[in-house]
């Protein structure tokens, strides 16, 4: 019952957001689709199975952006309307534990960033399996789980830096999240980070627990 | 437990601006206690280390026997607060916010909320960030009330209301207080609203002086007095028993909480040449600002 | 209150990995420097190995050999003529005199070949889409050409049509040459049977290229570690097997065609011992090759007139093995590389932490998060950034003692922990 009742105040702020984005990750999708289809029309499909297979060349580079995007879009949506006025201290009077309560919002916006990368995921995999055999598919999408993470680290360095009160920390808070960032977009070829993206997943996983820092800073303020 | 609300040598600043110094004072539960100040002496910051959002520079805050700035969800239940300038959820419609608020309380009490909101005679699903200030306001009031709490904090409730709001907002609060078993801190600059609702009145100055007593005392109690002086006498000026002079009025006052007597004797040693004529009768809002200070 | 203590440790943790990670990768971007790989060969004029060494910052080569005599550029690369043998030609000292032989520059020319292995050309290091074209060998024209279909190696040889991305194409006409696709898949993986092939494939070897001499089709190993090879000659599978000494398992396969037609590639065994694969008899030729590590060696293979000469090198050392035409070995040497030789901003980044987070392995196409242990030295440097972080916290008005954690992972981490404490300094409570 609470955390519908959660669920529901998020929903009501993202929800416009919500659907932008999934206007725009489907609109890449289209994209893709088209762009992958306009390739097999101006070259030979073998010479296309070529540069994939042996060259390593990435069709599909057009979404790599597109989950952080998505991540800071939502947590932008989520936490910028609890900035304004100080709004947050609402929701920190609630008689609820204060870590259970941000706990649920980001547990919401994960959930709802997560469906879309989701979607992502899916649209990529048969946009892939229409021109190519199943094993190139399954490459695409492990090629763009360190995209995926890209948008995890988006949406909680962006929740971090709009949850803190205090500027300088923001800008901490900031620069580790593009400092994590930024190992996640390095690959020259397909799944170069096959046998690292659990340990980075790992890793951004202390983004979690970290979430209740800014929150209670920003509760006891001086 | 008697207090409901207990503050001890409070200490705040802003940088070099102190804000307060060793402030002590308590509210007695079931009572309604008004702290009233003018703007800018910290009502707002006070209400916010109450609330545990501020970290004071020093000295203790207690709320229903718990450290301010540790409130346990339980008490925190408790508590109705309103934030300043009718804070809420702007995005959400009269039905929205209330299916949101509700699962949060275990007594919460749908009825007193529609009560309230019904008579705006708005559609339960318009939007709070389309109404007036006054129809957020009762909104806000309907939610507080629907909490059903025993302790209620309402900070700058007038803010941005016309007065018939103000009428309303104060009759429903009224209302509320009768069915027993409620202490209400409000704080407010519109001090004549004060007059039928509160028990005690705190005024707090600039700098951190404060003043507690119940309401009847002071209406008793401090008094305001034309003087008329020699021309070689010396203006008197604020000490043990004069706490304020006014000489800028068409006529010069004091305003004292010592009697007329003692008051004319004390004028006699210390400021010879000066003469008591009338009581004059103040309003609560002319006591405030005797009490105060125009600036 | 607790959880936000946890969360401040967890945001310690991240900017720990996350200067681990690229604090040593800004020192890198500072200081690396294109120092002494060495380029080595063996002269066989001088029958010495000689080598040529960037020393000091700028240009400053030196041409020496193993016996320590420096040269001018002009006379190092006339020790090795067969190298440099346009500018013998341009020098006017061809045809060349040698051993009593005497070297016109299309003899140098028709026996000049290099095969090279690279680490990440092993499968470990290199993901790879397990769909192969399989060129027809015998094209009949000039260039080679991709055929429109991709074979997958599996329970069978299945043939991928790329026009239509299926086994079979949609369209079906009646007939019996409809299926051109599933029509290969049968004969091929019938051929294979017939050859006495345990599907399923276990691992595929070939050079996926049209830029090449012509095609040596793939080396596919099956279910009983058995090797064979399979060519694809005017539209049908040709297949042999392969013998290999009983002491021989394969590791990797690199296929390399070359115009001599001399070698079709190297055999890595799982003892880490290479191979030559002799072309058309697929005789093994093992390579004595000391110290040699495929993991980490990149190693080439230079072949003239007269000899064979195996050089292979790491970071540090390089290797050179010469050898005659028959693979016989005559000489061999090795040296540290000046490159190796440790510099100052390398022993400030190993005072500074204990350890650093490598994401990339030059010999890998993986990314991985390597811990790399800096050595003693960052007992001292560790020990600095916690007094200094002691200091600090003090300086700040803290109890330092009552912040365990925090000095501990500073202790641990070194500088980065140091850097991170300041960053997130703790809350007073």
């Amino acid at each position: 019952m609470l955390l519908r009742s959660i669920f529901l105040k998020e929903w009501l702020k993202i929800r416009w957001f919500w659907f932008v984005a999934l206007a725009l990750n489907l609109g890449i999708l289209v994209y893709l689709f088209i762009d992958i289809r306009h390739q097999f029309q101006v070259e030979h499909s073998e010479m296309i199975w070529y540069w994939v297979f042996e060259l390593r060349r990435l069709l599909y580079t057009e979404i790599k952006y597109i989950p952080a995007i998505t991540g800071a879009m939502l947590a932008a949506a989520q936490f910028a309307p609890e900035m304004i006025n100080g709004r947050f201290r609402l929701s920190l009077h609630l008689p609820l534990r204060n870590e259970l309560l941000v706990g649920s919002w980001v547990l919401f916006g994960a959930i709802m960033s997560g469906l879309l990368a989701l979607i992502d995921a899916i649209g990529l995999y048969f946009i892939v399996l229409t021109w190519f055999p199943q094993e190139a598919a399954v490459s695409a999408v492990l090629t763009a789980l360190p995209w995926f993470l890209g948008g995890w680290v988006a949406y909680f360095g962006a929740t971090l830096v709009l949850l803190e009160p205090q500027p300088l920390r923001r800008l901490t808070y900031l620069g580790l999240s593009i400092a994590f960032m930024s190992i996640l977009f390095l690959e020259k070829g397909y799944q170069e980070y096959d046998r690292v993206i659990l340990v980075l997943s790992a890793c951004a996983l202390l983004f979690v627990p970290a979430i209740m820092l800014p929150a209670h800073r920003y509760r006891h303020r001086n | 437990m008697n207090h409901a609300i207990e503050v001890d040598s409070l200490s705040h600043n802003y940088g070099d601006r102190v804000i307060y110094e060793n402030l002590s004072f308590s509210v007695p539960t079931r009572k309604v206690v008004a702290l009233l100040g003018k703007n800018g002496v910290g009502k707002t910051t006070l209400i916010r280390i109450l609330m545990g959002f501020l970290r004071p520079s020093g000295g203790q805050c207690k709320v229903l026997g718990e450290a301010s700035h540790k409130l346990t969800a339980a008490n925190r239940e408790r508590i109705g607060l309103l934030f300043e300038g009718h804070l809420t959820y702007d995005l959400m419609t009269i039905e929205e916010i209330e299916r949101f608020y509700r699962p949060f309380y275990s007594n919460w009490r749908s009825e007193l909320y529609y009560d309230l909101v019904d008579r705006l005679k708005l559609p339960n699903s318009h939007r709070i960030c389309n109404m007036s200030c006054g129809q957020r306001s009762q909104v806000v009031l309907g939610l507080i009330f629907a909490q059903s709490p025993e302790l209620m904090i309402l900070d700058d409730y007038s803010m941005g209301l016309d007065a018939g709001y103000r009428r309303l907002f104060l009759e429903y609060l009224d209302n509320f207080i009768g069915e027993g078993d409620k202490t209400v801190f409000i704080t407010s600059h519109v001090v004549q609203d004060m007059e039928d609702l509160v028990d005690e009145v705190i005024f707090l100055q600039r700098g951190g002086k404060i003043l507690q007593m119940p309401l009847d005392e002071f209406r008793t109690k401090f008094r305001c007095h034309s003087f008329e002086m020699e021309a070689s006498s010396k203006t008197p000026s604020s000490d043990q028993l004069i706490t304020n002079v006014d000489i800028h009025e068409r006529r010069p006052v004091i305003y004292s909480f010592a009697s007329k007597d003692q008051l004319s004797e004390h004028l006699s040693v210390h400021w010879p040449g000066v003469k008591l004529m009338h009581d004059i009768p103040m309003s609560l809002e002319d006591a405030f600002i005797g009490l105060t200070g125009k600036y | 209150m607790m959880p936000a203590r946890f969360a401040r440790w967890s945001l310690l943790l991240l900017a720990i990995i996350l200067f681990a990670i690229w604090l040593p990768q800004a020192h890198n971007k500072l200081f690396e420097y294109r120092f002494g790989k060495t380029h080595l060969f063996y002269s066989p004029v001088a029958k010495t190995f000689i080598y040529k060494e960037l020393l000091g910052e700028g240009h400053q080569f030196v041409y020496r050999d193993r016996e320590g005599n420096n040269y001018s550029r002009e006379q190092f690369e006339t020790l090795i003529p067969f190298i440099y043998y346009k500018n013998m030609d341009l020098w006017g000292k061809l045809p060349l005199e040698l051993d009593g032989n005497s070297f016109d520059i299309q003899t140098i020319r028709k026996e000049r070949q290099v095969m090279e292995l690279k680490p990440v050309e092993l499968t470990e290091y290199n993901p790879r889409i397990q769909l192969f074209p399989l060129l027809e060998s015998n094209p009949g024209r000039a260039r080679l050409r991709f055929p429109e279909n991709v074979f997958r190696p599996g329970d069978s040889l299945e043939f991928i049509d790329s026009d239509h991305n299926h086994p079979t194409p949609s369209h079906d006409e009646s007939g019996d040459h409809d299926h051109p696709t599933l029509e290969l898949t049968e004969d091929f993986s019938a051929a294979l049977t017939v050859a006495g092939f345990q599907f399923p494939v276990t691992a595929t070897y070939g050079q996926v290229s049209i830029l090449k001499a012509f095609d040596a089709g793939y080396f596919l190993v099956d279910n009983q570690d058995r090797l064979y090879h399979l060519i694809r000659k005017d539209g049908h599978p040709t297949v042999w097997r392969v013998a290999l000494p009983d002491s021989v398992k394969v590791r990797f396969i690199k296929v390399t065609e070359n115009k001599r037609r001399e070698t079709v590639g190297f055999l890595l065994d799982q003892e880490n011992k290479l191979h030559i694969i002799s072309y058309s008899t697929y005789q093994l030729i093992p390579l004595n090759l000391p110290g040699y590590n495929p993991d980490t060696m990149e190693l080439k293979i230079i072949f003239n007139p007269l000899y064979r000469t195996t050089i292979y090198s790491d970071q540090e050392n390089i290797y050179a093995v010469a050898m005659d035409k028959e693979y016989r070995v005559i000489d061999s040497f090795s040296r540290t590389m000046a490159m190796a030789a440790p510099r100052l901003p390398d022993q400030i980044r190993d005072f500074l932490s204990p350890f650093r987070l490598e994401l990339r392995d030059p010999n890998s196409r993986y990314f991985a998060m390597q811990l790399i242990w800096n050595g003693n030295i960052a007992i001292f440097g560790s020990i600095a950034a916690m007094l200094l972080a002691v200091a600090y916290l003090r300086l700040r008005g803290y109890k330092p003692f009552s912040h365990p954690v925090d000095i501990a992972l500073v202790l641990l981490s070194g500088f980065y922990g140091l850097i991170a404490l300041i960053l997130l300094p703790p809350d007073n409570d």
